[in-house]
């Protein structure tokens, strides 16, 4: 495959290297819609999913843009592949494929060749070994190789369209398209007369060529070129920019080279194609006036064409929502309150409003993240573990200032600023590719109905066990090691108290819900799968303590410790199971997390032990 | 007692917005999954069997010296074949257009040849033992201006049927089809 690529280097002509990089404008390119794992999104977002791939960032080292970098990568391959955006931080991989001694972790794709060739036949090996016995470097070297696929297939996705650098012999009539390009596009045209006359050469001949005249090599040549442009671009697929009218099936898009290969371009498709051979034209010329009018005229076709199909308001919302990060500036504001409100306990001049904008501020920002999930994603906000966290985080966070405004308990807002600020801190991990949190679901969870109620009630639940777990750590913290009246105290039991049972009953619904859906998709409402055990073991948790209190055979102490240690049911319970990697649910990505589970675990009941020991010492002395 | 009530209304409203939310997510959800379902619905139509792009117009001289265009054709339902005497699928399909065209009235055959020159279209037409009377036009389609530059034919056969508003209504890609697909083809373009 790699071959291929060269080969197309040398034939791509396009003068000059970087110009995607100088300044011009790819605003209108950022909202092209292009199909790319299972769901239309922008051309930017494509962009910036590869890119971070690749490199680990949104933007190149020297500040080029994802957009510039696609457009560069697609329109001039040559300058593409010397530009240095594979991220190998890695000092056993960057052994391995010869980088001994190298400082800098990012390397081009040209310089990766030779360390590729030489671990192909280790990749080959790797492809039968069971993932959950692979290295870390081993792992790295394989995501290495597919990386390196994605690119070349990125790079070669318009070759059809780019200009070529060959000898067209005199007797072929090339008809130019005005733009003095002559392009793969083109050379369909004389394929099959191309195909003909070298027969007869080879007929006449033989297959010798030292025996044939220039002109008979010419063809010959030019022969072989197109043969290996056409070889190489097979399953070329990545890029499906083209919206079919007349697919196999009913949306369907292609890539540039499928549409001509597999014969399902049509004259609105065809029409789309020549939008983006002017650009290209304008590209290789560097005709900055012409490149803006092509754009323009790509993204207006692209928006006639998928009007039915594609929302142009959505990709947009799709681009606003990548660059504006506004979970991160809700992270921001949540712990901006929560300094403010501990500020304000302290320092009675400073006014609380800052405190309640801030919050507010941060839980629009936050409902901003989640309704901007709905609309691209097109259903409700917990279909992933990653979605799961960051819903979470905000019931936390807006139930505990709710109760917070009802009581003006101060425990109970800094504990909900402090979950939805650590659940979003720690919400990135849970991603399963790291450079794309918009996923798109397995078939199984696809069903909005369901998410929306049994997900969303369930995950709720999981968040009050959380708020119940912390107000529980919190009381044996103050009766421990603090004073505190005795109103405080059953101030405090009352607030764990009330969200235990709030807990068991979201729980408890959230679990029997789950059963009604596993039923109506898998015919059996109960299948002891290791997330139904879990939820089940939350809600029988919950239960055995309150009863353990309500018949005294529990002691306040250990009633409180043991609904602190609710924090440890609950984690493994959503995240654990998903590390058995068995069961319908597992569909949360657990790689690698297993080390910081055991160590949560451990700590928090070490904590827990030590503050149930100190209230039985305090309690004993009194 | 007065200061009870405040209370209870309090708990009342906030039950009825708990209540109002569940309500208005379950709403929300049906609403979206019906609009999924048409949406895919009608984007399958589009690009099956609706009306969805007009045919670009174009001239041609048929085999017996006549120029016409596409919309001459207006009013009548037209099959417009791509092909070349050298493409094995497209000699195996071309007596099945010519018998649609010749047997069901209103059916025009337009079949525009890619060869490699005018010549070697002319010579298998010779050859072809299928009538070509009737409302069955053969054209050779110089430099493919027509069957690529137009249409955006890169494999041969593709064949389009266009209905009596000159709107193309299918696609054919390949010639792996039979006579009876043909006419349910041309019976929903009625």
């Amino acid at each position: 495959m790699m071959r291929f690529l060269f080969i197309l280097l040398l034939l791509c002509h396009i003068p000059g290297t970087g110009w995607a990089n100088t300044g011009y404008n790819h605003d209108a390119l950022k909202s092209i819609p292009v199909l790319h794992e299972g769901r239309v999104k922008p051309l930017e977002a494509f962009a910036r999913i590869y890119l971070k791939r690749f490199s680990g960032r949104t933007a190149l080292e020297d500040g080029t843009a994802a957009m510039a970098w696609l457009t560069e990568a697609l329109l001039d391959p040559r300058a593409a592949s010397e530009q240095k955006v594979f991220l190998i931080d890695h000092e056993a991989l960057k052994e391995k494929i010869g980088f001994i001694g190298y400082e800098r972790d990012v390397f081009s794709y040209i310089e990766l060749q030779e360390g590729l060739r030489k671990t192909a036949p280790d990749i080959a090996k790797l492809q039968d070994v069971p993932e959950d016995e692979l290295s870390i470097t081993s792992k790295k070297l394989m995501k290495l190789h597919y990386d390196v696929l994605a690119y070349a297939q990125i790079l070669r996705s318009f070759s059809l369209l780019l200009p070529l650098n060959v000898d067209i012999p005199k007797q072929y009539d090339i008809p130019k398209d005005g733009h003095g390009m002559i392009t793969y596009y083109d050379l369909i045209k004389i394929v099959p007369t191309l195909q003909d006359d070298l027969q007869r050469i080879i007929k006449r001949r033989g297959t010798d060529v030292s025996r044939y005249t220039k002109r008979e090599q010419a063809i010959t040549k030019l022969a072989r070129e197109l043969d290996v442009l056409q070889q190489g671009a097979s399953n070329n697929v990545l890029l499906r920019i083209l919206p079919l009218t007349f697919g196999q099936e009913a949306g369907d898009w292609a890539s540039p080279w499928e549409a001509v290969q597999m014969g399902t371009a049509d004259p609105k498709v065809l029409g789309y194609i020549k939008r983006w051979r002017d650009a290209i034209a304008a590209y290789h010329v560097q005709d900055e006036a012409a490149w803006n009018i092509a754009t323009q005229a790509i993204r207006d076709t692209a928006q006639e064409m998928t009007e039915t199909r594609v929302s142009s308001f959505k990709m947009d919302v799709e681009r606003w929502y990548l660059i504006g990060h506004p979970l991160f500036l809700a992270l921001g504001f949540y712990i901006a309150a929560f300094l403010l409100f501990t500020l304000q306990q302290r320092y009675e001049a400073i006014s609380s409003k800052f405190f309640h904008v801030s919050v507010g501020l941060a839980l629009s920002l936050h409902a901003v993240e989640m309704a901007c999930r709905i609309f691209i994603l097109e259903r409700p906000p917990v279909a992933t573990l990653y979605e799961s966290v960051i819903f979470v985080a905000f019931f936390c966070a807006a139930l505990c200032y709710w109760f917070y405004l009802k009581t003006q308990k101060t425990e109970q807002i800094v504990i909900g600023l402090l979950c939805a600020a650590f659940l979003i801190v720690i919400a990135p991990y849970f991603v399963s590719d790291a450079s794309n949190n918009l996923e798109t679901l397995q078939a199984v969870l696809n069903t909005n109905f369901w998410l929306a109620t049994h997900v969303i009630v369930i995950t709720a639940g999981y968040g009050i066990c959380l708020i119940t777990a912390c107000l529980a750590h919190y009381r044996l913290y103050r009766t421990g090691f603090t004073k505190i009246t005795k109103k405080a105290t059953k101030s405090l039991d009352d607030s764990v108290h009330a969200a235990s049972i709030l807990s068991l009953l979201l729980v408890a619904v959230g679990t029997i819900l789950g059963g009604i859906w596993a039923d109506q998709s898998w015919g059996r409402f109960w299948g002891w799968d290791p997330k139904e055990n879990g939820a089940l073991l939350i809600v029988l948790w919950i239960v055995w303590i309150q009863h353990g209190l309500y018949d005294q055979k529990l002691s306040k102490e250990m009633y409180l410790a043991l609904m602190a240690g609710l924090n440890v049911i609950v984690a493994l319970s959503w995240f654990g199971v998903n590390l058995l990697g068995v069961g319908l649910h597992s569909y949360g990505f657990a790689d690698g997390f297993f080390a910081y589970l055991v160590l949560f675990c451990v700590a928090q009941s070490a904590v827990i032990a030590l503050l149930w020991r100190k209230n039985v010492v305090s309690n004993a002395k009194e | 007692m007065s200061s009870q009530m405040p209370k209870n209304n309090s708990a009342i409203r906030n039950a009825a917005i708990v209540v109002a939310l569940i309500a208005a997510t379950f709403f929300f959800t049906y609403w979206q999954e019906n609009r999924s379902i048409n949406h895919s619905e009608f984007v399958q139509d589009t690009a099956t069997d609706k009306a969805f792009a007009a045919a670009p117009d174009f001239a041609f001289m048929d085999t017996n010296k006549r120029e016409h265009s596409l919309e001459d054709f207006r009013g009548k339902t037209v099959i417009l074949n791509f092909w070349a005497s050298w493409c094995a699928p497209c000699v195996k399909e071309l007596p099945l257009l010519t018998r649609a065209a010749q047997e069901n009235d209103n059916v025009v055959l337009i079949a525009l040849s890619s060869d490699l020159d005018e010549q070697k279209m002319l010579r298998f037409l010779e050859r072809y033992k299928h009538a070509t009377a009737g409302d069955v036009f053969f054209a050779y389609d110089a430099n493919m201006a027509i069957t690529q530059d137009l249409y955006g034919t890169f494999r041969l056969p593709e064949t389009y049927l266009i209905d009596a508003q000159g709107q193309i209504r299918r696609k054919i890609i390949g010639a792996d089809w039979d006579y009876e697909d043909l006419l349910v083809w041309l019976k929903d373009l009625e």
